[in-house]
């Protein structure tokens, strides 16, 4: 009676569908397709009825026909519930997943003028605050998922490729079939010792079992500007400003001197245009003139140079895209080449990008699968070395400076480090060169039907090149030469064994235990040369002089073991339990050793009976996690101590002590609790995922300032405490959906807070480390126990001097230096009329850098994004807009424009001209002054809450309209399809800082430093509108 | 591979010692020693860093008001003299000099931390790990400190082997200048009375009947030539491996004067020339037309179309290269005219003004070319005024007159901007900087600040 029943099953696009379980309803007979999608099942007696179910799709019945045969087809479940999730070392169903993962989608990242993937992810990830920190070509942004976990070492999350350690750089967003966020520790504790901010698992395309290939070619073209600029002061205004203020200051003669901005004095060579109309002169072409406000019987001419203009050009972005996917039962294949290349708003910037891989898996036998990847990418970049000189310093060059002389050489700027952007371009030669290349090799072995194996190989290495040389200029004709090459090559093995079984149809179990073993070798030289002949041999051996030749070499080594264990109960109860053991080569030997340990559980209640039949609630459940992680990101002698070998002393070998020794420095360990749910209503129209996370870190790996008579900074510790806490949210809903129109949108919304919990001890209150120190002993600011992290301080105006009777009332300021032209005396403290009067904090009466506030912080509490998609038959239309909240900026590169420093070369904003004038004023800027720091009395250099900016924006992030041609088009031409596509990215950001030439992105308590660590990156965001065209053949 | 194993280890350390001296003062040095001393005013331009010292003006925040720098090179010899014992050497001599090279480093940083700030730390066991004892001190009496400069001055100058003839390291000559210096402070600023005295004079008198050390004849040449035999201290300044300090900042940005003056006279820098003399002091080095010096510590030049005067100072002014300055000029701390200039106050302190002019004419035949300059008839204070007033024409941008003017005790007089300010207390004193108090509770600022 019994009899076979055959067929084949594939999804909407007519490709065929592997692993599908097929069931015979009500027994327990079960089959699974092939990778042609075929499959075989024997059912006893006619009639009955097939069961068919996968992950991603939505589960088909069907009788079975009197011809045996079923041929079906599965449409694609939009319940985000049965997509399937990458995890540490697997894959899982979203259903049962108990801990809290975001996943993305590859193709969020396609259709948008974007060169990085994190370009394409700002406000994408419930839970990680993705942003920009460098907007130069071609530079990765920045991850800190639920804040990151640490004070002072790396907040960047773990990324792993294809299972391959590496920065994200290289990756072509148009190769990502997926990126999953491990968030809780739960999920992340499988990475052990590296997991404490975070992990991204970026998964790359993969061949489908297609009989045919696919051929995709993708070609984009964008027109690119900078998305704000500064309101520079023209040349005319700017000689009104500056030459009535440098009379009144005590060095007047600048305004006849030659080599001055505003000066009258300058001639045919000086490096600015600015002098007296000759008598019987004409003015000369390219110049213009006007009366001199210190005398209008005479006629100044000038030239009027823009350089932001000249800085920031107007630039094309292209990329092009091949890819071709495909495969059959034996074989299965995806590969691409992929160009980009951002020739750069910056002048002396730019970034090209070559890519090349290939993903192969190849079925053995029935048991043995192999699969390899080969990704390659080739990068290319210029940028400022030092975008504090470059761009802040370099746009401070005045309107009135000559651009070039008359032999037609670019002017340099006031000094080498402040350039006349054009000078800085001519006289650079700097290129970036990487190359990163991943091999990967995998076996997977199926042991028995439960139980497999899987070995994975890889190796990834990336070579760096770094080349520079400097022409012979007016600061230095040394013609300085420099080269560098660096290696980094990391090899990894990683082996686990796979169970997963059913016991009575109710209780599943599934294991996992594996290990891996990484090795990192590092391997770097530069070198340097001067005294060149010429500019026109750009290399090491044209220098004479070889000054300098370094190398370095280090290795480091990782070893894991680590497990999975999970059981669910009617697929409703749900447990699991990871654990990774690590030890790591940072360390001392004594302390090499970790344990990171993870429990969640999970509860589908809307399967229990009270909900199974609620019209609302379609899917519901709760979860809850709880594990530890930890951070190894100390450098490779923090607990070894280090001595550095370059003192040299008259040509002799010197070494001095560097970083002091703490051998019993170990793992920083968070602890964290995570309890969200998933949430499906309205015929699972809408979807929303929740977690609350509490995340505790101890043992923090931390520079302990020393005090500065120990003759060392800082050392390497393990104390204190720190906690981030907050929640993330994603809610997903279909709003409209009908055969013609459809509208469909997305919210992310991350929320996160910290507290300090404990310090070292240091006898401080609060153990306080930096911050401000009263003369009573107590003390505000810096770091300390019971406040939250990121803060910065400054001064607060109270009010401006109207009057010289309030002027002479007003408190001592230690910054005034008192310049009275009335008297031609500087009388430290004294205030002038105009001057901004401080609040005094401790009431001493005198202003001093004791009375500080706490003007903001640096990190947004608040990141989200809003994505709405509508589609109308062959249209679509994509619209997504990102926030932060939370943070600010303190713009110390704009204040420096109202400053006039550099011997009163530094130009002016037109802001400038809002500064107070005379009594009853009422504005926000204090009277300018030429050269505010050294002959004023520091109303603008001093951080204060006038350049303080609250860091809120909303940004017009990308709006992108497409156009499906129809298919009577072009289907001759054996054209499978074709999109042409308008997109803009960086479109628009609402923020209080717009106009000044910065990025909201990024919260700073300085925009002018340059310091390590601490740089703030003065490249403005980039708007980009493209128009693209992608055919599949 | 562990430290301090074998002697490379420990010589590479004293080199090492001395780079980090070298950067600690190579712009500190002449704010600590010359630029409050009312000679100096604004150069072409000027910034508070510079214009708080020479207004006598000083805050806290100040660059150089922070001692780290010399804390440190006194840490890396703390540990020195912590392992070296432990170390053998194929020679002894060898060691004894490392030893003695760091002796005389750390008694020359607390030389100058005891007359900078006063009361100080004293700190001598050298820390690695940040659970030592003691890395949190407290301020000790400046009687302490200069204690500390002595006992290890005492020290070096003990296993210095005599045949070291360093002049950019230490040696018995500069142990025992070091020890002149430190002796006639003590004795005219510290109360230390005859005694200081007599052990100031048997230290210089030791300096002094060294043949090793003699005048040059031309007085630019001490500048010029690297190590001559003037020298019995100095920094090396090396292009490549460290130049720059504050000499730097007395020479002509080139973006002012006209193309064709560039190094022609004109002496260009590579930057702004933040501070200068100021006229007076000009004048005063320029009153002697027979004077060899005027020429080597300044010169100025009026640039017709640019219609202004420009002005330099010649010593250290370092090399033009390939149409750039290097600043690659040794910093000099010790020479023989310091020594006989030294002698010549100490002689005269001791009431010996016949030995102590002898010792002026030295100097004064070398700068005018005229033998006894100064005649044997002169009073103990006209003495007194003419060895002040020959170390001022002789150590221009030389990091010595500030303490020159205290140890004559004319510093509330010479000073304009200190004239009635004795009252201020700790004047003298530079304030202790934010960020010394605030990585330690158990700093105090100075009082007065």
């Amino acid at each position: 009676q019994d009899r076979k029943v055959t067929g084949t099953v594939s999804g909407a696009d007519g490709k065929p569908l592997e692993g599908v379980t097929v069931s015979l309803k009500g027994s327990a007979v079960k089959a699974t397709t092939n990778e042609g999608g075929a499959f075989r099942i024997d059912v006893p007696s006619s009639g009955g009825t097939l069961v068919f179910s996968t992950i991603g799709f939505e589960t088909k019945e069907t009788a079975i026909p009197a011809s045996n045969e079923v041929i079906i087809t599965l449409t694609e479940t939009h319940e985000n519930l049965d997509e399937v999730v990458v995890v540490g070392y697997g894959t899982q169903s979203r259903r049962t997943i108990t801990s809290a993962i975001t996943k993305i989608e590859g193709e969020v990242l396609r259709d948008i003028p974007i060169s990085t993937v994190g370009e394409g992810l700002r406000g994408k990830v419930a839970g990680a605050r993705v942003y920009q920190s460098n907007n130069t070509p071609g530079a990765d942004a920045v991850f800190r998922i639920r804040g990151g976990s640490s004070i002072n070492k790396s907040n960047d999350p773990l990324v792993l490729v294809d299972g391959v350690e590496r920065a994200f750089s290289g990756i072509n967003p148009n190769d990502v079939e997926s990126i999953e966020v491990l968030k809780d520790a739960a999920s992340t504790a499988i990475y052990g010792s590296r997991a404490s901010n975070g992990v991204v698992l970026i998964t790359t395309k993969k061949g489908s079992a297609s009989q045919t290939p696919l051929i995709t070619f993708d070609a984009s073209l964008a027109y690119q500007e900078p998305e704000t600029l500064i309101d520079f002061m023209n040349a005319r205004d700017y000689i009104n400003t500056v030459r009535p203020a440098v009379a009144l200051s005590p060095t007047p003669e600048y305004n006849n001197a030659s080599g001055y901005s505003a000066s009258s004095g300058n001639d045919e060579n000086s490096l600015y245009s600015t002098r007296y109309l000759r008598e019987g002169e004409a003015v000369p072409a390219g110049y213009h003139s006007m009366p001199d406000p210190l005398d209008p019987s005479k006629t100044l001419i000038y030239q009027d140079n823009d350089y932001q203009s000249l800085m920031f050009r107007e630039a094309l972005w292209q990329n092009y895209y091949l890819g071709v996917d495909g495969g059959n039962e034996f074989l299965r294949y995806a590969a691409s080449g992929g160009y980009t290349d951002d020739a750069g708003v910056a002048l002396g910037t730019g970034y090209k990008r070559y890519s090349a891989r290939a993903k192969t898996d190849v079925k053995i036998s029935d048991r043995l699968t192999l699969n390899t990847v080969f990704d390659f990418s080739s990068t290319q970049s210029s940028q400022f070395e030092n975008q504090m000189n470059v761009i802040a310093r370099g746009l401070a060059t005045p309107p009135t400076q000559k651009v070039y002389y008359a032999d037609g050489r670019p002017t340099p700027g006031y000094n080498a480090s402040s350039p006349n952007p054009v000078w800085w371009d001519y006289t650079r030669d700097v290129a970036n060169k990487d190359k990163r290349l991943s091999l990967i090799g995998g076996l997977n072995y199926r042991i028995l039907d439960q139980l497999k194996a899987n070995v994975q190989v890889s190796n990834y290495s990336h070579v760096t090149q770094y080349d520079y040389f400097e022409k012979a200029h007016e600061f230095s004709g040394l013609r300085t030469t420099k080269a560098e090459f660096g290696e980094l090559e990391r090899t990894k093995l990683d082996a686990y064994l796979s169970y997963d079984e059913t016991f009575d149809s109710k209780h599943t179990v599934s294991g996992m235990a594996g290990y891996s073993y990484q090795v990192t070798d590092n391997k770097g030289f530069s070198a340097s040369a001067t005294g060149a002949s010429s500019d026109k041999v750009p290399t090491l051996t044209a220098g004479p002089n070889k000054t300098g030749a370094d190398s370095n070499f280090d290795k480091q080594v990782l070893i894991g073991y680590f497990g999975r264990l999970s059981y669910n109960f009617k697929q409703k109860y749900l447990l699991m339990a990871t654990f990774r053991m690590d030890g790591s080569s940072l360390f001392a030997k004594e302390n090499r050793w970790g344990f990171f340990p993870g429990v969640s559980g999970g509860w589908i209640m809307s399967d229990e009976n009270f909900l199974r039949d609620n019209r609302l609630i379609n899917y519901l459940k709760l979860r809850a996690s709880y594990g530890q992680t930890g951070n190894n990101s100390i450098g490779l002698y923090d607990a070894l101590g280090r001595f550095a070998t370059d003192a040299r002393y008259n040509g002799n070998a010197g070494i001095l002590p560097n970083i002091m020794q703490n051998r019993k420095l170990t793992w920083e360990t968070s602890t964290q609790f995570d309890a969200g749910f998933d949430l499906n209503v309205v015929n699972s129209r809408i979807s929303i995922s929740a977690d609350y996370f509490n995340k505790i870190t101890e043992d923090l790996l931390f520079s302990m300032e020393l005090p500065n008579t120990s003759g060392f900074n800082n050392v390497q510790t393990n104390v204190g405490k720190v906690r981030f806490y907050g929640y993330d949210l994603e809610l997903s809903s279909r709003n409209i959906q009908t055969d013609a129109f459809s509208w469909d949108s997305k919210l992310t919304w991350s929320f996160v807070k910290n507290k300090v919990l404990e310090l070292p001890d240091n006898g401080r209150d609060r153990n306080r480390i930096g911050g401000i120190t009263l003369s009573d002993g107590t003390a505000y600011g810096g770091t300390a126990e019971g406040e939250p992290l990121y803060r910065y301080y400054g001064y607060m105006v109270d009010h401006i001097l109207q009057n010289a009777e309030q002027a002479a009332n007003a408190r001592y300021d230690e910054s005034a230096r008192g310049w009275d032209p009335a008297d031609g005396k500087s009388v430290r403290g004294r205030k002038l009329p105009g001057d901004y009067e401080w609040v005094d904090r401790n009431g001493d009466g005198r202003i001093n850098n004791m009375d500080q506030f706490e003007l903001g912080v640096t990190v947004p509490h608040t990141t989200g994004g809003l994505n709405n998609s509508f589609s109308y038959k062959n249209f679509s239309l994509n619209i997504f807009v990102d926030w932060a909240l939370g943070h600010s900026i303190n713009h110390n590169a704009y204040m420096r424009y109202f400053m006039n420093t550099f011997a009163n070369n530094y130009t002016l904003v037109d802001r400038v001209k809002e500064t107070w004038k005379q009594e009853g004023d009422d504005t926000k800027y204090a009277r300018f002054t030429a050269n505010d720091p050294d002959a004023g009395n520091s109303n603008f250099s001093r951080t204060s809450n006038v350049f303080n900016y609250k860091g809120d924006y909303l940004c017009i992030r990308e709006v992108t309209l497409q156009y499906r041609l129809p298919e009577s088009v072009f289907s001759k031409l054996g054209v499978k399809s074709m999109v042409l596509t308008l997109s803009g990215n960086n479109l628009h950001y609402f923020s209080a800082v717009r106009g000044t030439g910065i990025s909201p992105e990024v919260g700073a308590s300085t925009t002018y430093s340059n310091a390590s660590g601490s740089a703030y990156y003065n490249y403005p965001p980039i708007r980009r509108f493209s128009i693209g065209a992608k055919i599949t053949l | 591979p562990a430290m301090w194993a074998d002697e490379g280890d420990a010589t590479a350390a004293m080199y090492g010692v001395y780079n980090k001296m070298r950067s600690s003062f190579a712009d500190a040095y002449i704010f600590w020693g010359e630029y409050r001393s009312g000679l100096w005013g604004k150069g072409l331009a000027t910034n508070a860093t510079y214009s708080d010292p020479f207004t006598n003006q000083l805050n806290s925040s100040h660059t150089h008001a922070n001692w780290q720098n010399l804390y440190t090179t006194i840490n890396d010899c703390n540990l020195i003299l912590k392992y070296t014992p432990t170390i053998s050497f194929a020679d002894e001599a060898d060691k004894n000099k490392v030893l003695a090279n760091a002796l005389f480093v750390r008694a020359f940083c607390y030389y100058w931390i005891g007359r900078v700030w006063g009361d100080a730390p004293v700190l001598i066991d050298g820390f690695e790990s940040g659970e030592q004892e003691g890395l949190y001190p407290s301020r000790e009496p400046a009687d302490r400190v200069f204690e500390q400069v002595k006992v290890d001055l005492e020290a070096a100058n003990s296993l210095m082997p005599e045949n070291v003839t360093d002049r950019n390291l230490a040696s018995k000559g500069a142990i025992n200048l070091l020890q002149a210096d430190y002796y006639l402070w003590i004795a005219k600023v510290r109360n230390g009375g005859d005694a200081a005295l007599n052990s100031a004079k048997q230290a210089i008198d030791v300096v002094l009947n060294n043949s090793n050390y003699t005048l040059m004849n031309d007085f630019s040449s001490v500048f010029k030539n690297k190590l001559n035999q003037e020298i019995i201290f100095a920094w090396s300044f090396v292009m490549d491996e460290y130049t720059g300090g504050y000499p730097a900042d007395h020479l002509v940005p080139l973006q002012y004067i006209s193309a064709q003056y560039i190094e022609n006279p004109i002496k260009v820098g590579s930057h702004q020339q933040w501070i200068f003399l100021t006229d007076e002091y000009k004048d005063f080095l320029s009153e002697n037309a027979d004077d060899q010096r005027t020429n080597v510590s300044f010169e100025t030049f009026f640039d017709e179309p640019k219609n202004a005067t420009f002005q330099w100072i010649n010593k250290y002014a370092g090399s033009w290269q390939n149409q750039t300055r290097v600043f690659d000029s040794d910093i000099i701390v010790y020479r023989y005219a310091d020594a006989l200039l030294m002698s010549a106050e100490i002689e005269n302190a001791l009431g010996n003004s016949a030995l102590a002019i002898e010792r002026l004419n030295a100097v004064s035949l070398r700068a005018y070319g005229i033998t006894n300059f100064y005649p044997t008839i002169l009073s103990k204070q006209q003495v007194d005024r003419a060895i002040l007033d020959e170390r001022k024409k002789e150590f221009v941008a030389e990091g010595k007159i500030w303490w020159d003017l205290i140890r004559f005790g004319v510093v509330f007089s010479d000073v304009p901007s200190l004239v009635g300010r004795e009252n201020e207390q700790n004047i003298l004193l530079w304030p202790v900087h934010n960020n010394s108090i605030n990585t330690n509770p158990n700093i105090i600022q100075t009082p007065g600040y």
